[in-house]
């Protein structure tokens, strides 16, 4: 089956970004498919890629991708949210003329509706809350 | 077409995520999906009558929530324990809001597609 997967939580504010990685690789281990992984409200700031992990952390951010790259599943965060918590790619720095964009390019920037496509489309919905 | 439930627990002022969280029920609204919001926990002080977020710099989530009959978002439900615990009277509130036993929160869940948390 289809799933669409939400994460409300940072890497650094909750576990749930974590959990929803683990689940994630679980459910394409199981041979189902993950259509979209939303990051929604904290969520949003696993794409930055400022970000510097102590080595003995696990990058959150690097598995994330590397589970996108491998996979092909869409990872979205939502405009207002990543914007609202400095989380901006190219064309939003350019836009705000910001210093720098820092949201990893493997994430698109879409706005709510897509998450309500996503939940529209698959056939389950697991949300990973802060 | 899917059933959606918003579940706002959270006090209105103390982060982004309920201004955030009723910004994607709105949508949903849009969307023409069933949607319900089920009001818990702190989550019932979003419904307060008379509230000014310009105090705060920030919008007044009580108006925000008075959109959502607009976006045909009319499923609305508060915890009757939440609401007596805080003294919250069911009159006195921004939305007209079914009271719900714990029981019946169960069952609202049950049914849904989708269940989002602020």
């Amino acid at each position: 089956m289809e799933f669409a997967i939400t994460v409300h939580a940072s890497p650094t504010s909750g576990s749930s970004s974590r959990t929803a990685l683990e689940f994630t690789r679980a459910a394409l281990r199981a041979g189902h498919r993950v259509s979209r992984v939303f990051f929604y409200h904290e969520g949003v700031r696993v794409g930055d890629r400022l970000a510097v992990t102590p080595q003995e952390e696990i990058d959150l951010l690097g598995e994330w991708v590397s589970v996108r790259d491998v996979h092909g599943i869409e990872l979205a965060v939502c405009i207002a949210a990543s914007l609202k918590r400095g989380l901006l790619n190219a064309e939003e720095a350019r836009r705000y003329e910001r210093l720098s964009a820092n949201l990893h390019p493997a994430f698109e920037v879409v706005g709510l509706g897509q998450l309500i496509d996503a939940i529209q489309t698959a056939d389950r919905f697991v949300s990973f809350a802060a | 077409m899917k059933r959606v439930l918003f579940l706002l627990r959270h006090p209105p002022y103390s982060s982004a995520a309920p201004l955030e969280a009723i910004e994607a029920t709105l949508v949903a609204g849009v969307f023409e999906q069933t949607v319900s919001v089920l009001f818990r926990d702190d989550g019932v002080w979003q419904l307060v009558n008379a509230q000014d977020g310009g105090r705060l710099g920030v919008r007044t989530v009580g108006k925000v929530l008075g959109a959502l009959p607009e976006y045909d978002v009319t499923r609305l439900f508060a915890c009757a324990e939440s609401l007596a615990e805080r003294g919250l009277d069911i009159d006195d509130l921004v939305l007209p809001v079914t009271p719900l036993t714990a029981a019946e929160q169960t069952t609202l869940v049950a049914l849904q597609d989708a269940v989002l948390n602020d």
